[in-house]
């Protein structure tokens, strides 16, 4: 490849992934919103299908609707016939796939994080299913105590599960910030102890392409990992409780329960399935885009930076949505 | 030239890619509604009021009623659901109650509903409210009435029979329904079409365009 034809391959990737950021961030906007009669808030929403996307985020909306309706309806059914359970484990696990495609500020925070603090695909799976299984449990959690103990009411279950919100947004916003720091500040204080400077530029290149886990100790990624997994598993989401207290109400619990697992896993077939794809594109892109490695890092250094920018930015619109009316008292 | 054609194809494709895995849209229903709209009229011919009867389904009202059946007797008294049909309306004004009337080109305001309770029949609430029209106004030759929501966190449904009643209207009054369209494959490919800058199409028109207004029309013949 001529010297020529390579400046031109850089430019042109340069503006795809500035192109691809600005799309990112322009993609990224969602809104708390407030439920309708004040009880089961809905997940956060973004604009209702527009955008290039709009008609398959409308043909997923209305499979959910489908899943969901059918889903309570094998609830109620369980009473009288066995294969009822199958069912609804089925219609469950169906519903979760589908309800993980469409709203909710998860996958962002999920695939950015992996991407950004350089995750392995394994990583990124584990890292998904333990987001997909603690909602799940947070779901449980919630209702068992609230609803099976204490008997408290819609009003005031909506109010804990909103707070719980809340704490995902903070920890949204602080998993970005702290992306960001790594990639900015922390980067370059970390080089300054580190690399000599006589060959900052040589060692620039090869080390930065080490993952993260070199730059920070090894606990300290693996609670950061566990940061970015209660920022998108600690909020229940609005359809698993009503599933569990319907259950509640029909003397069928321990089929709700089993009902919102599978539900979960489901969630984590998405999820980690974006967030596969997420990882494996960037290493095809950065590859056959047959970059150098100083140039390669470069580009993946801003891309970085902005990834982290958005999740911080993301957290940020999140949580001043969710204080905008208020806090739940 | 192939190999930079190559390169910026790949690093496009993984663009879009990156761009679809952060998409966020829209929600999807948590309640089904069956409902029933009912407009009234005063002895001048104008509609004073705009009457929602929204049943909602069994998991919905299940949740809803949690806990709320303080003395335990197993049945739920207007007064134990007084506070919670209190909350529905409160939480809907943001909503404009998902009610939106236009008579002729004029958008018609609503004041807060005087009029709203709960009750529960064999599983299900059913949410009674009335909206008071600002100011009483004729249909004229063409009123329109919407019930949807945008976000679709409710799914509404109307019935066959009466989807409408008009109370002490006019003679020469008549309402028409119009179901929202089904979401097939045409509209999806109608949707696929648009192009991107026209997105921006008005907000009525827009969700129409998904099928989830329910359109109501009254005309009143001289």
């Amino acid at each position: 490849m001529t010297q020529n034809r390579r400046a031109r391959l850089r430019i042109i990737i340069a503006a795809a992934a500035a192109t691809a950021l600005i799309l990112l961030t322009q993609v990224g906007p969602a809104w708390a919103v407030r439920s309708p009669f004040g009880i089961a808030t809905p997940e956060t929403t973004g604009p209702a299908f527009t955008g290039p996307l709009g008609g398959f985020f409308a043909w997923v909306a209305l499979y959910q609707a489908e899943f969901y309706k059918a889903l309570t309806q094998a609830l109620g059914g369980i009473k009288h016939s066995g294969h009822a359970f199958a069912l609804l484990a089925g219609v469950s696990f169906l519903y979760g796939i589908f309800h993980a495609v469409g709203p909710g500020h998860g996958k962002t925070v999920i695939t950015s994080y992996l991407l950004v603090s350089r995750q392995t695909v394994k990583r990124g799976i584990v890292i998904t299913f333990a987001a997909a299984l603690m909602q799940g449990l947070m779901a449980i959690g919630v209702v068992l105590i609230a609803a099976a103990i204490l008997n408290v009411t819609a009003v005031q279950m909506t109010h804990a599960t909103d707070w719980f919100e809340i704490i995902s947004y903070v920890l949204v916003t602080a998993v970005g910030a702290w992306l960001l720091w790594v990639k900015t500040i922390g980067r370059r204080l970390h080089r300054h102890a580190h690399a000599p400077a006589a060959h900052c530029d040589h060692d620039h290149a090869g080390h930065a392409l080490v993952p993260d886990a070199r730059l920070l100790s090894k606990p300290l990624t693996v609670s950061r990992a566990w940061a970015a997994t209660l920022a998108v598993g600690i909020r229940p989401c609005s359809g698993a409780i009503i599933v569990l207290v319907f259950a509640l109400s029909q003397k069928l619990l321990v089929a709700g329960i089993g009902s919102v697992l599978a539900m979960s896993l489901g969630t984590f077939i998405t999820v980690s399935t974006l967030a596969i794809l997420a990882v494996s594109a960037k290493d095809v892109a950065l590859r056959f885009a047959g970059l150098d490695s100083v140039w390669a890092e470069r580009i993946m250094h801003v891309v970085e930076i902005g990834g982290a920018l958005l999740v911080l930015l993301l957290g940020l619109t999140l949580l001043g949505g969710a204080l905008d009316g208020g806090l739940p008292t | 030239m192939l190999d930079l054609l190559r390169s910026s194809w790949r690093i496009g494709l993984a663009a879009v890619m990156a761009v679809g895995v952060s998409a966020e849209a829209g929600a999807h229903p948590h309640v089904f509604v069956k409902a029933r709209a009912e407009i009234l009229f005063d002895g001048r011919g104008r509609m004073t009021d705009v009457r929602n009867v929204w049943t909602f389904d069994p998991a919905f009202s299940a949740f809803a009623t949690q806990g709320l059946d303080s003395n335990h007797d197993g049945r739920l008294s207007a007064e134990e659901l007084a506070p919670l049909a209190k909350t529905n309306v409160n939480s809907l004004k943001v909503y404009a109650f998902f009610t939106f009337l236009t008579v002729g080109k004029q958008q018609i305001k609503f004041k807060f509903p005087d009029q709203y309770f709960l009750r529960r029949h064999d599983g299900r609430l059913t949410l009674f409210y009335q909206l008071p029209l600002a100011n009483p106004i004729a249909p004229g030759a063409y009123t329109r009435l919407e019930i949807f929501d945008p976000e679709y966190f409710v799914a509404f449904t109307f019935a066959k029979q009466d989807p409408i009643i008009l109370y002490q209207a006019p003679r020469g009054c008549a309402a028409q329904y119009k179901p929202p369209h089904p979401l097939d494959a045409g509209i999806m490919a109608k949707l696929a079409a648009v192009p991107v800058s026209q997105h921006d199409l008005p907000r009525a028109l827009r969700d129409a365009a998904v099928g989830l207004a329910h359109v109501f029309t009254v005309t009143c013949l001289q």
